[in-house]
């Protein structure tokens, strides 16, 4: 028996579910449960909207989980092959509401590029200001060429969530924050309508991800350095939130953040927001 | 005559295994009655009745009350305590190795959240409890207790319907879920056909039935004896075709009841025409052409809608057939009846099944034969208690007249195969017509001491100079344990005459009484 | 139930096993239950009781109580004179506290009448304990439990205005808790022992040792406990009826701070050499931290979550963090155990003391994994103390990983009892205890193995039930 630390708030254990392990990692295990896509974490790391965090040191890839094992939710216990997690108790993470920009973002912004940058994909950037550009676009062609950038973005880059995916996670958090309404709500509803169709050319689980955030559940870094960012929160919590973000494998903390500074600009920059 | 009698505090068996008990202390000698048993209020009140004195009501506690001789008693205690005082289960001794033993259905879930289905049989006054715990920890159930209150009853089904979970029972004997046999259910193949029955020896007959006739099952859903009252209004029973309907694996649905409630009758046939699947109805007793409308088809018999089931599943229209005996069989009976002495008359009936019970009860009143039973319907008269005829009678040994303190008699077939023997030596008996029901839950031997007793009750009939009319059916199929095919050669060899079905052997009956016997006692 | 067909069958038995074994043999999977009748085989009360499980009422209740729990940090403040620390004693009424539910002089066992004289003597409102047992007889000082104070006691637990008490502060919810000095083994006033060498220890302990104590306490500026109970937690002790390390792990940091006090060295190595000297120094102090940690879930309404467990040596009484300050009372279970030689079980006082808090928090039996020497009282195996904080695990309503426990792999030691699944399963609370003699005075004569009795739990789920139905409707 597991117990489970922290659930994401679109983990719904009131009613009984069945599902299968749908991938392994050192550390995640990703369960497909009625089309979404839950996701076992190791407790040091980051919640996410469908996540079920362990104990910190329970690295969920050493639980010796093989794909295909049924899972079974049911009276708030978790049957995962042959181990059953016990999330009773466990306590749930809502992404709390952002409040509006402060004076200095453009320094925070600037800050943040500089550290996070250099662990990019070369091309992030770029796929960054070009989806943000063309979400602003109006007029003929506009819809068209929305379409064309995000299909050169969707599943472009290396990772198993590719780069082009994050960075357009990362637009995504900032679009469907609290402190980006209305205007960002209207560029959201703009860019996903342009991403579903293209949805089918990247992998499952980047996929999934993708579709979350989508729905409006973003993954607890990035929605918490955005937060950090935004409302001008002191230097040490911008920073540990930074780290914790960059942590997440590879470069995938990294790509979003270039997301999350391209979106934060072009929404709240006058003088980036630029229109052809 | 001694007594004595002994408290054991805070001790649980189950009913069987205190029967057993029970049993083995009664057998002992110089005992006269014996008792073990919970010392709920209903127990303590059936030891009273029983004449073994009046104890205090401690439900939490087992009670040995024993009647008989000084030696006896003292015996007779000694020897249950040390049957109740078995060595308790120690602790495990290997590390973490053998698992700590499950005592409640949290315990079950929490061990494995897999489990997606309570079965309860404890005692009616914790069932209901038990089942509601089963509903929230997301299982469905299938509550096999009875006397469980209506209240208790429509709650759960109405917590059950918001969930979109079901509840079989209470009082369900039979279903079969996913292929498995669930309670009192034969082995009966996969198929397209899926049912939803309020009788559990109705789910048997008609499932067994269309395997035979080499189709299958999907899903037997059981609601219980009571879901089609007024009171509960059918709940489990609309559930049951719902699911039926979105279940891709189903084609043809069947659903068995004795006679609901009218209002209730009028709703599931409403829910029935609506279901995009062909639906056959039958309510026993129920004019099958006030059931047939578009898309429902009415049944008159179990063996009846089993058959239509299986030629619509085939894809084809239904053609009416109407039941027919073969001219050679009705010879035989005519041959035998005139071999029999003029007392002889009168038929005893005896089933395991209450619904077979049923159904010949209809079968014979529509032929206008009046037949008294325990269980009556169809305007016949009440059997007085447990008494042998007069008349043309038919037995429900599974009423709980019977029942009270016994296992059931498809578990063990004694009281039946007794009860043979003594309708038989009534000298006024000409047929007798009996069941035998096969199946997981049922009496693993139903043979020995059933074709002792034909036996026997043959030599005693023959030396007093009569003959004596065996007709049978079998429910069941090659698959169950018992195998139903041997079964049957078995009593055929017996000179038993085995119908193909209930219907069947009630109408054999009728044919028996009505055109070789001359009619109604 | 259309989810259903689409999902291996695995049925769970209650009742017949006849019906387990056809499933199986039909190759089924099924599980067969050991079920007994719940509640003490009140059916009206089983019933309520499956209502209560799944309520989210309940659950969300329980997660709040059970997050406090988890989140607790108790440290050590401060020591204290009672009359300082608890303001019931500070006013000048002669009031006495004592383990267990509210119990009234003319029933208390022999061991608490004893204690109680002692204390009164001790405080100067007696000179001979013939007239101090006619006072409390005749209603002159007033008795109350320990618990509704925010204190604990053990055996007799008694606590009186001049006694020093070690107070432990919850770090994150802010409440204190309260508990008097261990004063040894053998003939001390927690068994009922009242000669005038045992007031006179009272004495030395609330001036001299007390004095010098409290000196080591604020030195160490507000210590956390929970570190140093996970490591005795490591190094054999369960913290109820084996505090050898934990004892000695205190003494290390308190004497690190007594040499550096600059205090008379006399009284210092007076006070060392007490602490040295008895093996279940720091039980008190782990019944105040676990006491401090469980006030800290009380009070959720709602929460089935068991947040005190005592005993009077004639009652067993436990609360509910969802109702109140209600106490809900049974006699006590027997103790099954060892008796030292020359004693037997008809020399026992019935179970005494708030120590029971331990396991209420999770230690104690409930840790007996960590303990495996208790298991020797009742003739069991190293395994079977595996075993019963492993059972334990079936009644709470999750583990704290802040007290590990090695030989199950690490695991948190079951925490957080939920009296709803107490009545369900028929699994009751184990406590490792100590037995007092009946007789005042003359002390410890054994230990063992005893449970929490199933009607205190039965009393408070109906409580929990009637609480709950007059706030709403059942969900």
């Amino acid at each position: 028996m597991l117990p489970a630390l922290c659930i994401g708030h679109r983990v719904e254990l009131a009613r009984p579910q069945a599902g299968c392990v749908h991938s392994c990692f050192e550390g995640a295990v990703n369960l497909l449960i009625e089309g979404n896509l839950w996701s076992l974490l190791d407790g040091a790391r980051s919640d996410l909207p469908f996540g079920i965090r362990l104990a910190t040191g329970t690295a969920p890839g050493r639980l010796e989980l093989r794909v295909g094992q049924p899972v079974q939710a049911k009276a708030g216990y978790l049957g995962v092959g042959p181990l059953t997690i016990d999330c009773r108790m466990a306590m749930r993470w809502w992404p709390r509401g952002w409040s509006a920009p402060t004076a200095g973002l453009a320094a925070r912004l600037d800050r943040v590029e500089r550290i996070a940058a250099p662990r990019a994909w070369r091309d992030s950037a770029e796929m960054a200001v070009a989806v943000t550009e063309a979400l602003l676009r109006r007029g003929p062609g506009a819809a068209a060429m929305l379409s064309g950038t995000v299909g050169r973005v969707v599943g472009r880059g290396p990772g198993l969530t590719p780069a082009g995916d994050d960075v357009l996670v990362g637009i995504l958090t900032v679009l469907g924050s609290t402190a980006a309404r209305p205007m960002g709500a209207s560029l959201r509803a703009r860019l996903v309508a342009a991403l579903r169709p293209w949805l089918g050319t990247t992998g499952d689980i980047s996929r999934q991800l993708l579709q979350q955030v989508m729905q409006g559940s973003p993954g607890r870094a990035l929605h918490e350095l955005g937060q950090a960012v935004v409302e001008g929160m002191d230097e040490a919590a911008m920073q540990s939130a930074l780290e914790r973000l960059l942590d997440s494998g590879g470069s995938s903390g990294a790509d979003g953040c270039i997301g999350l500074i391209a979106a934060c600009r072009r929404l709240w920059l006058p003088a980036e927001r630029a229109i052809a | 005559m001694n007594s004595a009698s002994r408290y054991y505090a805070n001790r649980y068996q189950d009913s069987v295994a205190l029967m057993k008990l029970s049993a083995q202390v009664m057998a002992m000698p110089g005992v006269e009655l014996a008792a073990v048993v919970m010392a709920s209020a209903g127990n303590i009140d059936t030891l009273a009745a029983a004449g073994l004195g009046r104890f205090e009501v401690r439900p939490n506690d087992i009670i040995v009350v024993v009647k008989g001789s000084e030696a006896g008693c003292a015996a007779a205690l000694e020897r249950a305590d040390a049957l109740l005082t078995a060595p308790a289960e120690s602790a495990p001794q290997e590390e973490g190795s053998v698992p700590l033993p499950i005592t409640s259905l949290h315990g079950a879930v929490r061990r494995d959240p897999g489990h997606n289905l309570a079965l309860v049989s404890v005692p009616g006054d914790y069932a209901a409890a038990e089942a509601m715990k089963a509903l929230r920890l997301g299982m469905d159930v299938m509550l096999f207790s009875d006397n469980v209150p209506p209240a208790a009853e429509l709650t759960l089904k109405h917590y059950a319907r918001r969930h979109d979970l079901l509840v079989m029972g209470p009082d369900c004997g039979t279903a079969i879920i996913n292929g498995i046999p669930l309670g009192f259910a034969n082995v009966v193949r996969r198929g397209p056909i899926g049912a939803v029955g309020a009788s559990g020896t109705g789910l048997q007959e008609v499932t067994s039935r269309i395997h035979r006739l080499g189709s299958g099952i999907s899903q037997a859903i059981g609601t219980g004896g009571h879901d089609l009252s007024a009171e509960i209004g059918g709940i489990s029973m609309l559930q049951g075709l719902q699911a039926l309907t979105d279940d891709p694996a189903t084609r043809v649905i069947v659903l068995v009841s004795k006679p609901p409630a009218p209002a209730v009758a009028e709703v599931v046939l409403a829910a029935a025409e609506a279901c995009s699947k062909p639906v056959v109805v039958i309510f026993l007793g129920v004019d099958p052409r006030s059931l047939t409308r578009q898309g429902v088809h009415g049944a008159s018999t179990l063996a009846e809608a089993a058959d239509l089931a299986v030629t619509l599943a085939q894809g084809e229209m239904p053609a009416a057939a109407p039941p027919s005996i073969p001219v050679e069989l009705l010879h035989r009976f005519g041959a035998l009846c005139r071999s029999m002495a003029p007392t002889q008359r009168h038929l005893r009936a005896l089933f395991c099944g209450g619904t077979f019970c049923f159904e010949a009860q209809l079968l014979h009143a529509a032929a206008g034969i009046a037949v008294a039973s325990n269980v009556s319907t169809a305007g016949n008269p009440q059997l007085e208690q447990a008494r042998i005829g007069p008349g043309h009678s038919m037995v429900d040994l599974g009423d709980d007249l019977f029942t009270r303190g016994r296992p059931h008699p498809m578990i063990d077939p004694v009281l039946r195969d007794s009860r043979l023997l003594q309708e038989a030596d009534d000298p006024t008996t000409a047929v007798i017509l009996f069941d035998v029901v096969l199946g997981h839950g049922a009496a693993a031997d139903p043979l020995t001491g059933l074709l002792g007793a034909i036996e026997q009750a043959r030599s005693r009939a023959l030396a007093a100079g009569r003959r004596l009319l065996f007709i049978a059916h079998v429910c069941g199929t090659d698959q169950d344990p018992q195998n139903r095919s041997a079964v049957v050669a078995a009593l055929r060899a017996a000179e038993v005459f085995v119908a193909d079905s209930s219907a069947e052997a009630a109408l054999w009956s009728v044919a028996v009484l009505r055109d070789c016997l001359g009619g109604a006692a | 139930m259309k989810s259903l067909f689409q999902q291996p069958l695995k049925v769970a038995n209650v009742g017949l096993p006849a019906f387990a074994e056809n499933i199986a043999a039909a190759g089924g999977a099924v599980t067969q239950l050991r079920w007994a009748p719940p509640a003490g085989a009140d059916a009206d009360l089983g019933w309520r009781l499956a209502m209560l499980i799944g309520d989210p009422r309940v659950e969300q209740a329980n997660r709040t109580a059970y997050a406090r729990y988890l989140a607790a940090r108790p440290r050590l403040v401060d020591l204290q004179l009672a009359r300082d620390a608890i303001a019931a004693l500070g006013g000048g009424e002669r009031r006495i506290l004592h383990a267990g539910p509210p119990i009234d002089w003319a029933r208390m066992c022999g061991p608490q009448q004893g204690a109680i004289a002692g204390a009164m003597l001790y405080e100067g409102w007696a000179d001979s304990l013939e007239a101090a047992a006619r006072m409390a007889a005749a209603g002159e000082v007033a008795l109350e439990p320990c618990h509704d104070h925010g204190a604990v006691g053990p055996m007799a637990g008694v606590i009186s205005p001049s006694m020093p008490l070690w107070v432990v502060e919850d770090d994150d919810h802010g409440n204190r808790a309260y508990c008097n000095l261990n004063e040894g083994l053998g003939k001390v006033l927690r068994f009922g022992a009242n000669t005038p060498e045992v007031i006179a220890r009272l004495r030395w302990l609330g001036t001299d040792f007390f004095t010098t104590l409290r000196r080591a306490v604020r030195a160490l500026n507000g210590g956390e406990l929970k570190p140093l109970m996970a490591q005795a937690l490591q190094m054999g002790d369960e913290l109820h009826n084996r505090n050898l390390a934990a004892s000695g792990l205190l003494f290390k940091r308190l004497a690190l701070a007594l040499l550096d006090s600059g205090l008379d060295s006399g009284a210092i190595w007076r006070a060392l050499g007490f602490i040295a000297g008895n093996d279940h120094f720091f039980l008190n102090l782990s019944m105040a931290a676990c006491k401090v940690m469980l006030d800290a879930a009380h009070g959720v309404p709602g929460s089935s979550l068991v947040t005190a467990m005592a005993r009077n040596g004639v009652n067993f009484g436990i609360r509910l963090s969802g109702t109140g300050t209600q106490w809900f009372e049974a006699p006590a279970n027997p103790v099954q155990g060892l008796y030292f030689s020359g004693y037997g079980v008809e020399d026992a006082a019935a179970d005494l003391g708030d120590s029971a808090i331990t396991e209420t928090a999770g230690l104690g039996g409930f840790a007996m994994a960590a303990a495996p020497a208790i298991v020797q009282f009742v003739g069991g195996t190293a395994a079977d103390a595996s075993a019963n904080s492993r059972r334990m695990l079936e009644i709470t309503l999750g583990s704290n990983p802040a007290f590990s426990l090695p030989p199950l792999d690490f695991a948190g030691t079951p925490a957080g009892i939920d009296a709803r699944l107490v009545v369900d399963s028929g699994i009751l609370p184990i406590i490792n205890t100590g037995i007092a003699h009946r007789q005042a005075g003359v002390g410890q004569i054994g230990a063992g193995i005893t449970t929490a009795p199933l009607a205190c739990f039965n009393e408070a789920i109906a409580a929990l039930c009637q609480m709950l139905d007059r706030n709403g409707e059942t969900a």
